[in-house]
């Protein structure tokens, strides 16, 4: 669980990192798009085995706008 | 699963309830949806200055926050029941399953949306683009229509299955969304040039794409009370509404009344003014005021982005879907949950073909208010005044009635008049909610007066 925590975290951290340097003009748009492809595939492997064992909340039945 | 569907018909006991922070947890990933995606576009595109959006939206949330806590969250912790049981008790079985099927139908049009989202975004790879046309029943182009027809069956097939999975999924892409809505905001001013201070003081990226839409869709205005009022009322239903006591009869602590606050501010500040600069962006790069969330998301981020509106949209819909099918059951005996949420599937669909439909967001969530608050009139004013202006409270289980007619005509009539105003008179929705709502609040005691009879104690 823990390796799979730090796996998403290190995806969210990379997804949070790249915008913010492309923001500052370190990294071209078109890098910043292949970082965000890194961070979302290091979130989704880490995050599903992590997140998506917890029991639903009440307000996941709700709709949402 | 457990205490999701558990406790609809009794109060939350001592040993459910939960503390603030789990409120807090529950909400940071809610209200950050599909619709912010096409709401926060619209904001430009109806001429919304950028200081009106940042400190009308500021306001409007921050009123809408105390609705939840004023108003939502004394009567959830005091009856702790879901809204459904509670109206039951007032209104009865029978009206109940009418606000059901008002609901379902409203549902099947925010479902329709979210599913022309979901197909802006599926079309990109494949360079089919959502268009808008003229007439709001007119279809896109045959190629977009055909791909709202795969998405809205693939989301219909899921939510037939029930929300379980894709709940748990929404759960998970959550946190990442947030994080790509913000992403969307930095690299949309990086692509106008807008990340220094002195041009973000200056705030020409924004101005000059209002100028653009306006020179282009003719001279439209979104002033600063329009926008506090609509941030305040589009959830409506849920805090006017009521609809959140099912949620709140959970709450342990009065405080839990605040956490709504990181759902509005995360989804209806920081997303909608991340999503409304998308379109700023692509109107300084190529010119072009289609709010194609899509297109957007894709100009900005690549595949992320158009895998996050994909997820969003579908994440959205599928709830509803399945809510709408839940709905439709109640009011056809005997018939399969299966079934009537493969029929919400396709009313919803078909809704999702006309692409302007979507481009009326900001109306519809205030028609959603409108139609659905006046409920929770009714239910503020049965657990805070009957008794003590000498009426009887929960009236329906008292008499055992299936109908409580007052209640009935209590909702409707404000809400009819208020239809008329939106429709006929062309009244901004959102303004109609609270009109609404007090009307409801009168009437429903002021008819009570002459429609109840005594009942023995």
């Amino acid at each position: 669980m823990k390796i799979n925590k730090l796996i998403a975290l290190i995806g969210l951290f990379i997804t949070t990192l790249g915008p913010i340097l492309t923001f500052a003009n370190v990294i071209s748009i078109s890098q910043n798009k292949l970082v965000l492809i890194i961070g979302m595939v290091l979130w989704f492997i880490g995050a599903t085995p992590w997140l998506g064992r917890e029991e639903l909340k009440p307000s996941d039945t709700e709709v949402e706008i | 699963m457990s205490q999701v569907n558990e406790y609809e018909r009794e109060p939350i006991p001592e040993h459910a309830q939960k503390g603030p922070k789990s409120f807090w947890g529950m909400y940071a990933g809610e209200h950050t949806a599909g619709t912010e995606f096409m709401i926060g576009p619209l904001f430009l595109a109806a001429g919304a200055s950028i200081q009106d959006l940042i400190l009308g939206l500021l306001l409007g949330n921050i009123l809408a926050v105390l609705t939840w806590r004023y108003l939502v969250v004394p009567i959830a912790m005091s009856k702790r029941l879901t809204l459904y049981y509670q109206l039951e008790r007032i209104a009865g079985s029978g009206a109940v399953k009418l606000y059901n099927i008002v609901n379902g139908l409203l549902f099947c049009f925010l479902a329709g949306a979210m599913i022309t989202v979901s197909a802006s975004a599926v079309g990109i790879p494949f360079n089919i683009m959502y268009t808008t046309p003229e007439a709001t029943f007119g279809l896109g182009a045959p190629s977009f229509t055909v791909i709202v027809l795969l998405v809205g069956a693939v989301i219909t097939i899921v939510a037939s299955r029930g929300y379980d999975q894709v709940a748990r999924f929404a759960n998970i892409a959550a946190p990442w969304m947030i994080i790509i809505f913000i992403a969307c905001g930095l690299v949309s001013l990086t692509q106008m040039n807008a990340n220094s201070v002195s041009a973000l003081a200056e705030g020409d990226f924004w101005a000059n794409a209002v100028a653009f839409v306006q020179e282009h869709n003719g001279a439209q205005s979104f002033p600063f009370w329009q926008i506090v009022v609509f941030a305040w009322l589009c959830n409506g239903a849920m805090h006017f509404g009521m609809a959140d006591l099912s949620i709140f009869r959970f709450a342990r602590s009065k405080s839990s009344g605040w956490a709504p606050a990181i759902g509005m501010f995360l989804g209806h500040y920081v997303a909608w003014i991340c999503a409304a600069l998308l379109l700023a962006a692509q109107i300084k790069l190529s010119q072009d005021a289609t709010a194609n969330p899509g297109a957007l998301a894709w100009n900005a981020l690549g595949w992320t982005g158009m895998v996050c509106v994909v997820i969003a949209g579908w994440t959205t819909a599928n709830p509803t879907i399945y809510r709408a099918g839940l709905a439709f059951q109640g009011m056809v005996p005997g018939s399969k949950r299966t079934t009537m949420t493969l029929v919400a599937g396709i009313v919803a669909t078909i809704a999702g073909a006309f692409p302007n439909l979507s481009g009326q967001l900001l109306g519809f969530v205030g028609t959603y208010g409108t139609v659905l608050g006046p409920m929770g009139a009714v239910i503020f004013v049965d657990f805070w005044l009957m008794k003590k202006i000498g009426l009887q409270d929960e009236y329906a289980t008292v008499t055992g009635a299936s109908f409580n007619f007052t209640v009935l005509f209590a909702w409707l009539l404000p809400v009819g008049v208020g239809l008329w105003l939106i429709f006929q008179q062309g009244i901004f929705a959102a303004y109609v909610v609270i009109p609404c709502w007090i009307a409801s609040a009168i009437l429903y005691p002021l008819v009570s007066q002459f429609t109840q009879k005594k009942v023995a104690a």
